[in-house]
């Protein structure tokens, strides 16, 4: 059994691992930091902390009007912890494994590499986030 | 004598009469009580006194007795001193009750007292008389040997003992009975005491009351010694209003018959005065009327002396008319005919115009009543608009006070939605908390179960409130909506009431034109009436001069044959003579002037005479309701 955060984004529905998930936090502004990566939209202050923020819509190149209520998910992969912006929360779910399968690419319209799987669910079907793809382009452009 | 007095120091001498008795009560009775406590003070003391030496005597006695008797049982020899002792001292203090009783004699008559006094006295001396018999037939019994004297002489002797005894016994009653009695007198001493109190007392109230009684019946006395001058004083006033000639009696010397002798000098000074100045106006009313009286008749000699002239003066010009024109006359004659009818034609006229101007009057008159009624009316109407636009001015009043209240409304509920969208911050919060308390919850796995429910009850707190939110964000948009529409309908009454303004005061303007217009109008209608009532007037005038031209004509015609004949020689005489009528008519007019002048001045005076006279009347009238 696995369980996942679901969110909205653009009427579509996404799935997180809540073992990636630290914390979920309201949009209280993202604060624009000039000379970053594009990838990053600006950092959040959480207790003290700066977090660097991504904005998903973008990332998943979904062109929908603003979101008008923003949840920024807080993550910790591979060490490092990053905020992203969707949309309003859905709910938590618990998956078994047998139910998760691999993203078909041909139904898909979003791009595929941060689509990690598909999960077929009693209450709907979702697309499981990559995070660590999103990650890995973030440093890449950091090395850039 | 009373009268005479000075009011304050008859209130003086009637409060100190008053004070004085009231002492002289208090004196008497503070006297009285004195003497009365002495007495029974003294009384007091002697009875205690009294009492306390009874009970000692009677003890003494007691103790003598007890004494003999053990003589008479032993026969010892040392005893007959000390009995000797005791008798003197039992004599002693019966000599002190008796001194005693001699002082109470002087208070209190008490036979009882003595009685027993006197009855102890004589038991005493028995008893003093039957122990000395003891004490000798004991003597005898020691000196004697023989058995049979000395068993006779024992029974002999207490025999004597038992009469000793008796007599003992009795003073000791008698004794017992002055202490009592002693006991009484104190007791009654003490009754007197109360009684004394109790008169003292009731004197000092009758005392009271009969101050009291004098007090009132001076006060009424004063107060009618006052207040009767007073009386007279305003009762004269009354009175002298008509007449001038009364004065005010004086029966007192004191302010108030000062008072009335000053008033009566000066009635008598102001009679004096207004009797001159009426003797004075009068003269010269008569004075002056008299000379109007002249004048007038100067007047109108002078007026009908010209008038004459003038006559003359016509018939003469009528005569050389006349005579010129004789002949043409006389050719003319027939005309005269013609001018007859022509006459009766302008009587004609002058008649229907008589009618046509009676006419107008009466249309007149309609006019100015119809215009009266229509100021009456505009008047009433210039209130009406005035009051209306008052409570046009408090409805606007009202409308303002509503409008700020609307507002008051919109401030309310800015300050309702701020708080709103603050409750929504605060509920937005709780559901990321309850998110996040659900993603600690799974990631506990079974452990987080209970954690779960804690989070599900949160958003469901969360949600609530916003559902909360939402509908009362719907109850104060109905409330502005409402506010919103309450403030146009004040707007608009506002407009309302701002156009009914202007309209009103545009009616105002108007009404005050036309009742401006309405008085020219009037003003236009009098100038008409007096022309026409001048118009009248010309027409009686044309009237009479037609008469006299008829009468004329007439005359002239009867004339003609006989003047005609004498015309010629007459005629240059008459030329000079009219001349001189002339000449005189002149002087006569210039004379008429001047007493014209005259009468006017003579008039202003009269007037002004009459003017002071009536004055004087006023003053009469003034002074009567004085």
């Amino acid at each position: 059994m696995k369980q996942f955060v679901k969110f909205t984004i653009d009427g579509e529905i996404f799935g997180a691992d809540v073992f990636a998930v630290s914390e979920i936090c309201r949009d209280t502004g993202i604060t624009k930091v000039p000379n970053t990566s594009p990838v990053v939209e600006g950092v959040i202050q959480i207790r003290g902390k700066v977090i660097p923020t991504v904005d998903l819509r973008k990332q998943l190149g979904l062109s929908s009007p603003e979101i008008s209520k923003r949840r920024i998910l807080i993550t910790k992969i591979q060490n490092r912890i990053l905020g992203f912006v969707v949309g309003e929360i859905d709910g938590f779910v618990a998956v078994s494994s047998d139910a998760i399968k691999p993203a078909p690419s041909e139904a898909l319209k979003l791009d595929r590499k941060w689509i990690e799987a598909r999960v077929d669910h009693p209450q709907g079907t979702f697309w499981v986030i990559n995070f660590e793809a999103i990650l890995a382009l973030l440093e890449e452009h950091h090395r850039v | 004598m009373l009268s005479h007095l000075n009011i304050q120091l008859k209130i003086l001498l009637g409060f100190t009469s008053i004070l004085l008795l009231l002492l002289l009560s208090t004196v008497i009775s503070n006297e009285f009580v004195a003497d009365v406590n002495e007495d029974i003070r003294f009384l007091n003391e002697v009875s205690n006194q009294l009492v306390s030496e009874a009970g000692e005597t009677a003890a003494l006695l007691l103790k003598a007795s007890s004494e003999l008797e053990k003589y008479n049982r032993e026969n010892n020899k040392d005893v007959v001193v000390q009995i000797g002792e005791r008798r003197d001292e039992l004599i002693k203090k019966l000599t002190e009750i008796l001194v005693k009783i001699d002082q109470t004699k002087k208070h209190v008559k008490n036979d009882k007292l003595n009685e027993q006094l006197a009855e102890a006295q004589k038991n005493l001396e028995r008893y003093e008389g039957f122990s000395s018999q003891i004490m000798f037939k004991h003597r005898v019994l020691l000196e004697t040997r023989f058995l049979s004297q000395i068993q006779k002489l024992t029974a002999e002797k207490d025999e004597l003992m038992a009469q000793v005894r008796m007599h003992e016994e009795a003073t000791s009653k008698n004794l017992q009975q002055i202490a009592v009695i002693a006991h009484e007198i104190n007791r009654s001493a003490i009754k007197k005491a109360m009684d004394t109190t109790a008169t003292v007392s009731r004197t000092m109230i009758i005392g009271t009351i009969v101050s009291i009684v004098l007090g009132i019946i001076l006060a009424i006395f004063i107060g009618r010694d006052l207040s009767g001058p007073i009386n007279e004083f305003s009762r004269f006033m009354d009175k002298i209003g008509l007449d001038m000639s009364q004065r005010l009696r004086v029966q007192q010397k004191n302010e108030i018959g000062k008072l009335a002798t000053q008033f009566n000098e000066f009635l008598s000074n102001l009679e004096n005065n207004l009797k001159q100045v009426f003797v004075s106006s009068e003269s010269t009313l008569k004075y002056s009327n008299a000379m109007t009286g002249n004048v007038e008749n100067f007047v109108s000699q002078t007026q009908a002396q010209l008038n004459e002239l003038k006559q003359v003066e016509g018939m003469l010009d009528h005569l050389a008319n006349d005579t010129q024109g004789v002949v043409a006359s006389l050719r003319d004659a027939e005309k005269l005919e013609e001018v007859n009818g022509s006459q009766s034609k302008v009587r004609q006229t002058i008649q229907n115009m008589d009618a046509i101007l009676l006419e107008t009057y009466k249309t007149i008159r309609e006019t100015r009543s119809s215009l009266t009624s229509v100021s009456v009316v505009a008047q009433d109407t210039l209130r009406e608009t005035e009051a209306w636009d008052r409570s046009v001015a408090d409805s606007e009043k009202i409308i303002a006070d509503m409008i700020g209240l609307t507002q008051k409304v919109e401030a309310n509920a800015q300050q309702m939605e701020e708080t709103i969208r603050t409750m929504k911050d605060i509920s937005d919060l709780v559901h990321v908390l309850a998110l996040n308390a659900s993603l600690e919850g799974a990631k506990a796995g079974e452990y987080g179960k209970g954690f779960l429910n804690v989070a599900d009850q949160l958003q469901t707190v969360s949600k609530r409130v916003d559902s909360l939110s939402a509908e009362i964000n719907n109850l104060i948009h109905d409330d502005r909506q409402r506010a919103d529409q309450v403030r146009s309908f004040g707007q608009r009454l506002a407009e309302g009431f701002k156009t009914s303004k202007t309209q009103s005061r545009t009616a105002h303007e108007h009404i005050v034109k036309l009742s401006e217009s309405s008085k020219n109008y009037t003003n236009q209608l009098d100038r008409l009436s007096e022309t026409s009532s001048a118009m009248t007037n010309l027409i009686a005038s044309v009237e009479e001069w037609t008469d006299a031209h008829e009468q004329h004509i007439t005359n002239l015609k009867n004339q003609l044959a006989q003047i005609s004949q004498r015309a010629f020689g007459e005629n240059a005489k008459m030329e000079r003579t009219a001349d001189s009528l002339r000449t005189a008519i002149k002087i006569s007019k210039d004379t008429l002037v001047s007493a014209a002048g005259n009468k006017d001045s003579i008039t202003q005076l009269s007037l002004s005479t009459k003017q002071l006279s009536k004055l004087l009347e006023n003053f009469k009238v003034g002074k009567s309701r004085y």
